[in-house]
């Protein structure tokens, strides 16, 4: 998607990156994470945005629900940033399930707001496995334990487009979007629905050779704890 | 069923390249020098190239699925390849001095597949098959098929351990599909064009490889698709004409269909085509030998698989 | 605790404007790398293979190798 490279969206990221990081270490400690301090910025609201579900990574990881204070962010990021435009009718869609998947976890706690379930994404035979696996990648953050939906039915449907779309990003030297589907490959084998496609060399390639950011981090490590999970892990038939 | 719209392009396709080649021929270029000794570390040595056409050609006369006219060109050219070569000659001389090269046997495996035949050279590949050095020589795994099925296709007595060599090979290890590259790309073709004599033998691909190359050759075909890798797009679209009823659909095709000139050459690449007609040839020669093959073997197997209902 | 935080800190005249919409899409919304580097013929990697001859059917090197990546 074109766009300006933005002070603003320079500063966003890296909120983003820090929240993420913030969010990584919780995970790897299986706490929550920490509360921000009084007073959260709008960058780090929308660092909140952005990240959506995976702020509760960390919980929904360790077996647990949602926790109040993260709730409360998450809650605050949407109400003083609402959905914004996007640029294609396929953003539209990403950003509503997005909302959807926070929606359902913030109706764990006392800040639900309850978004609408928006129509389910192409399928692969509609619009070809790579923009099906692209936009996939794009919704990775649904890929968590305590969410499931018509997008989770399409990565359990579509196995073999998933392993294509991951093997297509790597050779594209795209690591970014590679980690993304390797994430969704890791959620289908703690589904146990073996994946087409060895998961664990995949994410050990992203670490060596990937973008090196902590939202990419925070990704792969919420990847390795699915493949980790009762019933993850099996190898690749 | 293979999607009629391939198989149009396919056939449109193949066909412009074999003119192409037959102009280029049929004008000069592509020739081996006369009376002097052939420097086969030259690049653009003529050698190898023509040792290509006759390959194109011969399928074109052993699958009987291109128009009369096609047919007409592919024996030209076959006839204009093996005087250049001094009716195997100049193959037999070079397996007499060099007795463990293989390209002179891979080179006559072509010419003896469209009733081309040197007995003599035939006499001395048969020696040299029986000695221990003929099977020792270091040689990639894949070439190693290559030879194997020069081998068969002659008619040389000779029972190789197909499944050992396809183990042997890049494709048999079946890696991890992001793993290949532009190098290992042509070594997974290769090890699909011998196991399966260029589409003739689809079985003799074993099952496990098949699985793999039909999982991922629609990822490879994109992946290069999309830098413009003409030459391998399209041999990955002979792969998928060999390993049953093809996979990739109409990508590749019509991306080759939409690069392709008017005159019949295909780009090998989406570099610029530049240089004088001879400099083009040179660079170009490869590709338009990958596509008459692409365009026979889809349409041959095509056929094959509408024959058998 | 996080749900002191008070977001009237943030300046009232940053409502949500084009340009932060943009910018939130655009990290929520991530394509693909708009360019492939997927690999392509390199001398590294392609060795001395392709000086043997009789390889039938392997490519011919580009002339000039491009750059590697």
């Amino acid at each position: 998607m074109p766009f300006a490279e933005t002070p603003l969206r320079d500063e966003y990221a890296a909120a983003v990156e820090h929240l993420a990081r913030r969010t990584l270490d919780a995970l790897h400690d299986d706490a929550a994470p920490p509360p921000e301090a009084p007073g959260a910025d709008r960058p780090l609201l929308a660092a909140a945005r952005v990240l959506g579900p995976d702020l509760f990574a960390p919980r929904l990881l360790a077996g647990a629900g949602p926790d109040g204070p993260t709730a409360a962010l998450l809650a605050e990021a949407r109400r003083t940033l609402p959905p914004p435009a996007a640029p294609s009718a396929g953003a539209a869609l990403v950003i509503a399930w997005q909302d959807w998947a926070a929606g359902r976890l913030l109706a764990r706690t006392p800040y639900g707001d309850g978004a609408p379930m928006p129509p389910a994404p192409p399928a692969p035979g509609e619009s070809g496995w790579q923009t099906w696996s692209v936009r996939m990648s794009q919704l990775s953050g649904l890929a968590l334990p305590g969410l499931d939906g018509p997008v989770h039915d399409s990565a359990r449907t579509h196995a073999l487009s998933l392993a294509r779309g991951t093997v297509r990003a790597l050779l594209r030297r795209d690591q970014t979007t590679a980690a993304r589907l390797a994430r969704w490959l890791a959620w289908t084998d703690a589904e146990g629905l073996a994946p087409r496609l060895e998961v664990a060399p995949v994410l050990d390639r992203i670490r060596l050779a990937g973008d090196g950011s902590a939202r990419t981090a925070l990704g792969l490590a919420i990847a390795h704890r699915l493949l980790a999970a009762p019933g993850g892990g099996r190898p690749a038939p | 069923m293979t999607d009629t719209h391939v198989l149009g392009t396919a056939q449109r396709l193949g066909s412009r390249a074999l003119s192409w080649l037959h102009a280029a021929h049929r004008d000069g270029l592509g020739r081996i020098p006369d009376n002097t000794l052939i420097d086969f570390a030259d690049a653009d040595n003529a050698y190898k190239p023509l040792g290509e056409v006759a390959l194109a050609a011969s399928l074109v006369l052993r699958d009987g699925v291109s128009g009369p006219a096609d047919t007409r060109t592919a024996r030209e050219l076959l006839d204009g390849c093996w005087a250049q070569l001094r009716e195997g000659d100049l193959l037999y001389e070079r397996q007499l001095h060099h007795f463990t090269m293989t390209d002179p046997l891979e080179t006559y495996g072509h010419f003896a597949r469209a009733g081309y035949r040197h007995p003599r050279l035939e006499e001395l590949l048969d020696s040299l098959a029986r000695l221990r050095a003929a099977h020792a020589e270091e040689i990639r795994p894949n070439r190693r098929l290559g030879v194997a099925n020069a081998r068969r296709v002659v008619g040389l007595d000779h029972r190789p351990d197909w499944e050992a060599l396809a183990l042997g090979t890049w494709l048999g290890a079946r890696p991890e599909p992001w793993a290949v590259n532009w190098m290992t790309g042509y070594d997974i073709t290769h090890t699909v064009f011998h196991l399966t004599d260029w589409g003739a033998r689809p079985d003799g691909l074993p099952e496990p490889m098949r699985d793999y190359v039909r999982d991922w050759l629609p990822v490879w075909l994109d992946v290069w698709a999309e830098v413009g890798q003409w030459d391998l797009v399209a041999e990955l679209l002979v792969v998928d004409a060999c390993c049953g009823e093809p996979t990739t659909g109409r990508q590749g095709w019509d991306a080759l269909a939409a690069v392709q000139h008017e005159d019949g050459l295909l780009p090998r690449d989406s570099d610029p085509v530049d240089g004088d007609r001879e400099r083009v040839f040179l660079d170009h020669q490869h590709t338009a030998v990958v596509a008459v093959v692409a365009g026979d073997v889809t349409l041959a197997r095509a056929l094959r698989a509408t024959a058998a209902g | 605790m996080l749900t002191q935080f008070r977001t009237e800190t943030a300046p009232p005249s940053r409502t949500a404007t084009s340009t932060e919409a943009a910018a939130l899409a655009s990290l929520m919304v991530e394509d693909e790398a708009a360019v492939s580097d997927a690999p392509t013929y390199s001398p590294e990697a392609v060795g001395a293979g392709l000086l043997v001859l009789g390889l039938l059917l392997s490519p011919k090197p580009p002339k000039e190798a491009k750059p590697t990546r």
